[in-house]
């Protein structure tokens, strides 16, 4: 490993996990920690934490130069952005370049390639990855309503800048069209800084399925499998497993064949996920963007393939080339993770900052926990609301099933309102029992989740 | 060590008298005088700000609710009263705007900003912190003397270190 001491531009969970995976390599850490994250978890386990400063992220990690600095000034030779923040900079990676470290990640040129979701678009077309009828930027509402004529309704407004579940608008009626238009480039613009809106077809019973990919710099792609990620509460993930189940062999073969293409045509090195969406009614899948940075749910398919995902991300990083194919990834069991978050369902999810009293996390073989949280943790109100990620392998999905809801009923936390309750409430919905659940399966069944009664 | 508490006597009042008559010419707004225990500030319109910032007020006393004997008393949490701002036993604290590289001078061979023994004003600039090329000069932010140069020129310094020590004048 030629890496000898990386700077972690982040926090919380993704900041303890990569420190972990540094440590295993023999690689030191230095932390950039906010003003809130001093005393952090991370700051503790990392060789040596900094603070870049106060505890809003445009301040601290979401600023190139101060991040950029703090890996200079503290020697080190890399920097691994994790997920979120900086991490699909191409701004960040070019940044670093320029600075002699080696950035943690794909190039400048696809993070650039990918965060343009129209231009992710046209190369997965190039590619002959199948995309959804749709548009090109769209201009006028006399654009917007020609696609809509071509691609029919329901049609989804994007922005490009977009991604990750921000920034779309479903419309059903062609007259909703020209204001849609009009309100969505404003908040793309003030959400991202640039207005630019394309449209796709709206596919109504979706499932949402991803294949992990891990490239090197000398032209080798392998996919790890797909995760299955339809569990979604307002377009953000929930509960993700993998594999992906009761998925027809020839889809399943056909997307991780059209991943690696994708990855192949552009030269992708480092790990990044394609997504997929999955129409129920008509088994099609159509691509919907490339994430260029290590995923939340990377955990399932570690548990399932035995791959450390972020060590790969590491040594590929270091130059060196993948030291297995794509006959050695092996895929055993079933894994399914629970994003346990501070939030109070019963109050419309309202996010719940505060110290955390108790913290007793459950335990036993093949039950995993990522997370920066102990007893005392102050859960700050700057951040993201995520405080653990739960994932269980079993053999089978029934027995990943049955382990999750035991691990999720012997969880105690106490301080904060957590999601802990409602997250056995999914796992144990016939929906997720019978693989039949769709992205709008958690609006379907939340009125039916009773607090009280889960506790 | 300090002299107790006296009145004023007529030769303090004569000194007073002459001090606001010498204020007057002098077209400053305020004259402070210290002598042991006895402080004096002279001055138009209202005082300026302390020199040094008073302690906070203590945290307000919650008296305990007393818990019925069944049901166990709720720990106290202990809050700790906020720090005062930016000053201990050496003085009023500069402290980094932002993380980066500290200057101690303008350019590389010219003369420090300042150094122990200097006097400065609440804009007076002390250092520059540099991040990517971008410099951060670091206003003193109180009057004073410098006692205390807490960082060597060029030293890598995070959100918040100390830079400097003022005593405030």
């Amino acid at each position: 490993m030629s890496l000898r001491r990386v700077l972690i531009a982040n926090r919380g969970e993704i900041a303890v996990r990569i420190v972990h995976a540094c440590r295993e390599l023999g690689i030191e850490t230095v932390l950039a920690v906010s003003e809130a994250d001093r005393d952090s978890l991370g700051a503790r386990l990392a060789d040596r934490a900094v603070c870049i400063g106060p505890p809003r992220a445009p301040q601290s990690y979401l600023d190139i130069a101060r991040v950029v600095t703090a890996a200079v000034a503290t020697g080190c030779d890399a920097l691994h952005p994790g997920y979120g923040f900086l991490s699909e900079s191409a701004g960040l990676a070019r940044a670093c370049v320029e600075h002699g470290l080696t950035f943690v990640g794909p190039t400048a040129e696809h993070l650039r390639a990918m965060g343009d979701k129209i231009s992710a678009r046209r190369l997965a077309r190039e590619a002959g990855v199948p995309t959804l009828p749709g548009s090109e930027q769209v201009r006028t509402p006399e654009e917007a309503l020609a696609v809509a004529r071509g691609v029919g309704l329901p049609l989804i407004v994007k922005a490009s800048a977009g991604g990750g579940g921000r920034g779309m608008k479903v419309v059903f009626d062609a007259a909703e069209l020209p204001s849609v238009l009009t309100t969505a480039a404003a908040e793309a613009a003030a959400a991202f800084g640039d207005p630019t809106l394309y449209i796709e077809r709206f596919v109504r019973n979706a499932r949402h399925v991803e294949v992990q990919v891990l490239g090197d710099r000398y032209g080798h792609v392998v996919h790890l499998g797909e995760r299955d990620c339809s569990l979604q509460r307002r377009n953000q993930k929930v509960v993700e497993e993998a594999p992906a189940p009761a998925l027809p062999a020839e889809v399943r073969d056909a997307q991780h064949a059209a991943a690696v293409r994708l990855a192949e045509r552009i030269g992708y090195e480092s790990a990044g996920t394609v997504e997929f969406v999955l129409d129920r009614d008509t088994g099609e899948f159509f691509f919907l963007e490339m994430n260029t940075r290590i995923q939340v749910e990377h955990p399932v398919t570690e548990l399932v393939t035995g791959i450390d995902l972020v060590q790969q991300q590491l040594r590929v990083a270091a130059g060196e080339p993948l030291s297995f194919g794509q006959a050695d990834v092996v895929h055993r069991g079933h894994a399914i993770e629970c994003r346990i978050t501070a939030e109070v369902p019963s109050e419309n999810f309202r996010p719940d900052a505060g110290r955390i009293t108790v913290w007793e996390p459950p335990g036993g073989p093949n039950v995993r926990l990522d997370t920066h949280c102990l007893p005392g943790y102050l859960v700050p109100v700057f951040y993201d609301s995520l405080l653990a990620k739960l994932a269980v392998y079993a053999p089978t999905r029934d027995e990943a099933i049955a382990r999750a809801r035991s691990a999720l009923r012997r969880f105690g936390i106490e301080g904060v309102g957590t999601t802990v309750g409602f997250l056995d409430f999914l796992v144990g919905r016939p929906e997720f029992a019978d693989a039949t659940m769709t992205t709008h399966t958690i609006a379907d069944v939340i009125d039916q989740f009773a607090p009280a009664d889960a506790a | 060590m300090s002299e107790p508490t006296r009145g004023l006597t007529d030769d303090d009042v004569d000194q007073v008298a002459r001090l606001v008559e010498s204020l007057d010419r002098s077209g400053f707004d305020f004259l402070q005088v210290e002598l042991g225990d006895l402080r004096i500030t002279i001055g138009t319109g209202s005082p300026p700000a302390p020199d040094v910032a008073t302690p906070p007020p203590p945290p307000p006393v919650v008296a305990p609710v007393v818990a019925p004997a069944a049901v166990p008393a709720p720990v106290p949490q202990t809050v700790a009263p906020p720090p005062p701002p930016s000053v201990n036993a050496g003085g009023v604290e500069i402290t980094a705007p932002t993380m980066g590289i500290f200057y101690a001078r303008p350019e590389p061979g010219k003369p420090p900003f300042v150094a122990i023994g200097d006097v400065v004003e609440e804009t007076t600039t002390v250092a520059l912190v540099e991040v990517m090329k971008t410099f951060h000069s670091v206003a003193a932010g109180v009057r004073g003397t410098v006692v205390e140069v807490c960082v060597s020129d060029t030293d890598f310094v995070e959100f918040g270190a100390v830079l400097m020590r003022v005593d405030p004048a």
